[in-house]
Parts: C-alpha cells; sequence; structure tokens
C-alpha cells in the first residue's frame, strides 16, 4: 500500500532580499527513503526547518500524514537538523530525558537505553554533552531522531562529523530502518550518501526544484566513461568528431564523456581504436550520480 | 501545562548555576532581616528634648513584618530576574527551542512553558519569603495578627512576575546572555536616573521603577531615619517626598497592566520571527 506521507505545495522562503526557497513542490510516499540534494545555500535545511516547525514559510502550504502542519504530528517524525542541540551541562541520558518527555514516551528509559545503543554512546552516557566530541554529539543527535521509534525519520546532514566507521554505521542504520518500511528524508551534499541509501532524488539549486524522480530516473538513461590517452588532443578531436559522445568533464589527464546507455565500454574501445587511439585509460564512472548532479546544477 | 512544567523542570533540575542562585537568594534574605533586626538607635534625653530610641526588632513585628521582609526580598528578586534572562538566553544559545520545537511542541507550548516555569519559579520564592517573614514575625512580635497586611506577599509576587516579564522581554529581544543580564542591570540604574532627572511623580510610572516601587521602604524604617536626621528641614523634605507616591492599588493595576504588555508583546515577537 502507498500512501502519502508527505506533501509540500508550493513552498516559498524568502529572507528579506534572498529567496531561500521557491515554490517548491514535492510528494514523499511512505516507504521511501528521500534524498533531498543539492549545494550548500540551495535550500535544503530551508526547506526541512520549515517542515519541522521551526521556520515560518513565507508562501505555501505542506502536510504531514495528511494532516497539516500540527506540532502533534512532529511527534511522529524523529528529526536531525543542522547541528546537535542539546544542553552542555546534562548528561546523554538527562538531555534525552527531555526529548522523551517532549515526545510523551512510556517508556523512556527502555528507549534511552536502546538507542544509546544503537549510536555506541551507552559508555558514555552519563557524561556531560559538553565533553563529547564533534561525532558523539552527532551521534547523540542521532539517537535523540530515533528515541520515539519514529515512523519518520528527517536527517539534516547525518554524517556530519563523523569518522569513516561512524559514516558507514550510520548508513547501515539508515538502510536497516528503511527497510522496516519506515520513512526517511535526507539532505545531504554527500552525493555517495545519497546515491547509497535513497530511493528517491530530488535536486535542489537557489531554492529551485531542478529534477525529482527515483534514483532510477536520475542516474539512469546516462553512461559515463573516463578515458585517457597518451595523444590528448588527438583525443578531443575523436570525440568531438561523434555525435553521440559528449564531453562532460574534461582535464590534462582524463576525460568524462556521456554516452548512451547502450554503449558498451567495448565497443567505446573499440571506436577509439579504428580512429588511431589506443586508450591507456577506460572505466565506467562509478560516482554517476555527481557527475548527474554536477551536470544538473550547472 | 504540568506536562511543559516537568519539561522546564528537567531542563534546570541538574543545572548547578540554577540551584547556586536561589541558594544565595535564599541566605541573603534572612541574612539581611536578621541585620537590621539588631539595629538599635539611641537619642538620649526625654522626647520632648528630641530623644527617643528605635530598634530594627520593630520592623519584624506581625503586620509590620511584611512589608519589611517583601522589602528586604525585593533587592535580591533583581538576581532571579538575571536568573530568568540566563535560562531563556541559553535555550536560545544552545538551540534548545529550535529543538523543543523539532521535538514536538509548537512554538506557544515553547513560550507558555517559558511563562509557565517563571510563574512556579515566582511562588516558590514567594512562598519561601513568607517563611522568612513568618519566622521573624514569630521571633519578634508579640501580637499573632499573622494575616494584617498580609496582601504585601501578593504584591511582592507581582513584583517578581514584572522582573521575570521583564527579563524575559529583555532575553527574546536581545538573546544573547550577556548583554542581556547587562541591560537588565542597568534597567535598576536607569530607575534612579529617571528618579533624579524627572523626579518621583513622573519617575514612578516607568515600569521598572513602579515594579521595584511595588514593596515600598517600610514607613516606620523610614520616619525612623528621618527622626534620626536632628535637622528638622530634612524632616521636613522627607516627609513631604512620601506625598507624591501614588497609592499601592493604583501602583498595583499599573504594574497589571505593564506586565500584561510585556507578554503580549514577547508572544508575539516570539510568534513573528523564525526560532
Amino acid at each position: 500500500m502507498s500512501s502519502t506521507i508527505l506533501e509540500i505545495n508550493k513552498l516559498s522562503k524568502k529572507y528579506k532580499e534572498v529567496l531561500a526557497l521557491d515554490n517548491l513542490s514535492l510528494k514523499v510516499e511512505k516507504g521511501t527513503v528521500f534524498g533531498l540534494l543539492g549545494p550548500n545555500g540551495s535550500g535544503k535545511t530551508t526547506t526541512l526547518g520549515i517542515l519541522l516547525g521551526v521556520l515560518r514559510q513565507t508562501e505555501g502550504s505542506y502536510s504531514w500524514f495528511g494532516n497539516g502542519d500540527n506540532s502533534a504530528n512532529r511527534l511522529r517524525i524523529g528529526a536531525l537538523l543542522e547541528t546537535p542541540n542539546f544542553y552542555p551541562y546534562l548528561t546523554a541520558v538527562q538531555n534525552l530525558e527531555i526529548v522523551a518527555k517532549i515526545k510523551k514516551l512510556d517508556n523512556p528509559t527502555e528507549r534511552i537505553e536502546a538507542v544509546l545503543k544503537v549510536v555506541n554512546l551507552y559508555q558514555r552516557r552519563n557524561s556531560n554533552f559538553k565533553s563529547y566530541s564533534l561525532g558523539m554529539k552527532q551521534r547523540l543527535a542521532i539517537a535523540g531522531a530515533l528515541l520515539n521509534d519514529p515512523e519518520v525519520l528527517v536527517l539534516d546532514e547525518p554524517t556530519n562529523g563523523l569518522d569513516p566507521q561512524g559514516i558507514a554505521e550510520i548508513r547501515e542504520l539508515i538502510i536497516k530502518i528503511s527497510k522496516e518500511g519506515k520513512t526517511i528524508i535526507i539532505a545531504s551534499h554527500i552525493l555517495d550518501e545519497i546515491e547509497k541509501v535513497c530511493t528517491h532524488v530530488a535536486i535542489l539549486k537557489f531554492g529551485d526544484l531542478i529534477r525529482q524522480g527515483t534514483i532510477g530516473e536520475i542516474i539512469g538513461g546516462e553512461n559515463f566513461v573516463i578515458i585517457s590517452a597518451n595523444d590528448m588532443s588527438l583525443l578531443k578531436t575523436v570525440i568531438d568528431n561523434n555525435p553521440e559522445m559528449e564531453t562532460s568533464k574534461s582535464t590534462d589527464k582524463e576525460i568524462t564523456i556521456k554516452v548512451d546507455k547502450e554503449m558498451t565500454t567495448e565497443m567505446i574501445n573499440k571506436y577509439f581504436f579504428e580512429n588511431g587511439i589506443i586508450l591507456s585509460l577506460l572505466k565506467s564512472h562509478s560516482e554517476s550520480l555527481e557527475t548527474q548532479f554536477l551536470e544538473i546544477i550547472k | 501545562m504540568l506536562h511543559l512544567l516537568n519539561i522546564e523542570y528537567s531542563k534546570v533540575k541538574n543545572y548547578a548555576t540554577f540551584w547556586v542562585m536561589l541558594i544565595i537568594y535564599a541566605i541573603l534574605i534572612p541574612l539581611v532581616a536578621w541585620g537590621i533586626s539588631a539595629i538599635y538607635f539611641e537619642l538620649p534625653g526625654p522626647p520632648e528634648a528630641g530623644g527617643f530610641n528605635w530598634s530594627g526588632s520593630s520592623l519584624f513585628h506581625f503586620s509590620g513584618v511584611w512589608n519589611t521582609v517583601t522589602w528586604i526580598a525585593s533587592w535580591f528578586n533583581i538576581l532571579l530576574g538575571i536568573l530568568i534572562v540566563l535560562i531563556i538566553c541559553n535555550d536560545f544559545n544552545y538551540r534548545t527551542f529550535k529543538q523543543n520545537v523539532i521535538d514536538g511542541l509548537s512554538k506557544k507550548q515553547v513560550i507558555a512553558s517559558k511563562f509557565i516555569f517563571l510563574v512556579a519559579l515566582g511562588i516558590a520564592v514567594t512562598l519561601y519569603t513568607v517563611l522568612v517573614g513568618l519566622i521573624f514575625g514569630l521571633m519578634f512580635s508579640e501580637s499573632m495578627d499573622i494575616m494584617d497586611n498580609f496582601y504585601y506577599v501578593g504584591i511582592y509576587f507581582m513584583q517578581t512576575i514584572g522582573y521575570f516579564t521583564t527579563a524575559f522581554l529583555l532575553a527574546i529581544l536581545i538573546r544573547r546572555t550577556a548583554l542581556s543580564i547587562v541591560i537588565f542591570v542597568v534597567a535598576f540604574v536607569f530607575k534612579f536616573i529617571f528618579y533624579f532627572a524627572l523626579g518621583e511623580t513622573v519617575s514612578q510610572f516607568f515600569p521598572i521603577n513602579l515594579f521595584s516601587d511595588l514593596t515600598p521602604f517600610p514607613l516606620p524604617f523610614l520616619t525612623a531615619l528621618i527622626d534620626m536626621n536632628p535637622d528638622p528641614e530634612a524632616q521636613k523634605q522627607g516627609m513631604e517626598a512620601l506625598d507624591v507616591m501614588i497609592s499601592q492599588p493604583v501602583k498595583t493595576t499599573v504594574a497589571g497592566i505593564y506586565i500584561g504588555i510585556f507578554v503580549f508583546v514577547s508572544n508575539l515577537i516570539l510568534k513573528k520571527r523564525d526560532l
């Protein structure tokens, strides 16, 4: 059964001179992992800030669970927005107790213990928040978001400040939670992160929605390969001569070209060989979302 | 409502500064009261020749004690106002106002929880002040007219709320702890500047002057101090100064209006502004 978790209708936010968000409309269906992508200042955090009730939209509306912008909706959401916000003089447990009271949890002690174990902070549960490293603060914020076992998880740059191991753990966690049928909305500029966990993506730039669709729709349809040869200028000429190839990124050492999805690396290799070039490098581009993204926001 | 108060209490329960400031308040009031009760002044000679004696403990007889104790407490009430500034600025600095909303409170509830908390704190310190007054009254009175002039306690509560709402308004306007505290304290300095620049008649209507005048200098103490001055001209001036003071009911009403305005404006600012 597919039902709408979140519906955004022509949302705009204007700060004095700057239009931080322009007429954004989106729909997030239940069970999806929705990635909100965009460079710094594209309106990701502004969007989430409005959806979480801390910013007032200039125009437009949104509705959680088909229930409008009622603050009680947020009791069913777990969210992490921008920075981890806690009382520095309180311990992890004491801080989460406040969150539990706001969320009106029946079993705060058990839940606090459970989430602190999930984010690997249980050992340090009785240390003051101010003694935590940036990564630990971020983990506590994630624990706070998970505390009410939410139906929807909203994460703004969730891996900020985490070490590689922490990033991998959080990614695992996101995948695990999404498998439980929960809906997750992630804002990030780390494309690798989005590509690995998201099912749907929306790309923002300067407050405008540039592209929206499933990961397949965004990355699919096009194929990127990185090539290199000893004679780079000849290589460029040969690429330009082929209408089916388009230079996407070019450096002194290698060129990324966009080719049709049907075109295999074998065919590409053959084409260049026939034109008198022996490729010294030929690999399909793994970070396709990044390439797409850079292409899209150009 | 209790839910919101409970949330606010969790924030200060383990906040050392909160308890230290309350303890300072709790110690200073009886200490100063004890100091005043120990004053003894004597001009030798028969009353016709200007001779008289006066003991500070007379200020702690029932009926008078409520005026005296609330007047003493009112000085340290400023300390509690600073505490309120601190607590509210903390929620801005730590971005926890924002987090509370993200976690599920409405903006209205966030504002309400602070008001509920400051009213609860006002009730608590007023009750404590009553306790101090009761103990000193029982120590120094022969009469047992405990309820006489008890209305000073209500007025003291009003002053507490007056200071707290002033602190609240400053904190949400300025949002920076140090600056807010400085301005809050400077407001009390301005109280005297207004007094000297504009005279009692006008200056008594300024919010800070009005709130702090709610708990007046105990009249017997004042007359005793005037009497202690052997210069008759100074005595006359002292008595005239008392005449321009507005009556207690008028003060209380105007203070109530100010509190209403401050609450309304604070609410309006928070509602309009992004957290």
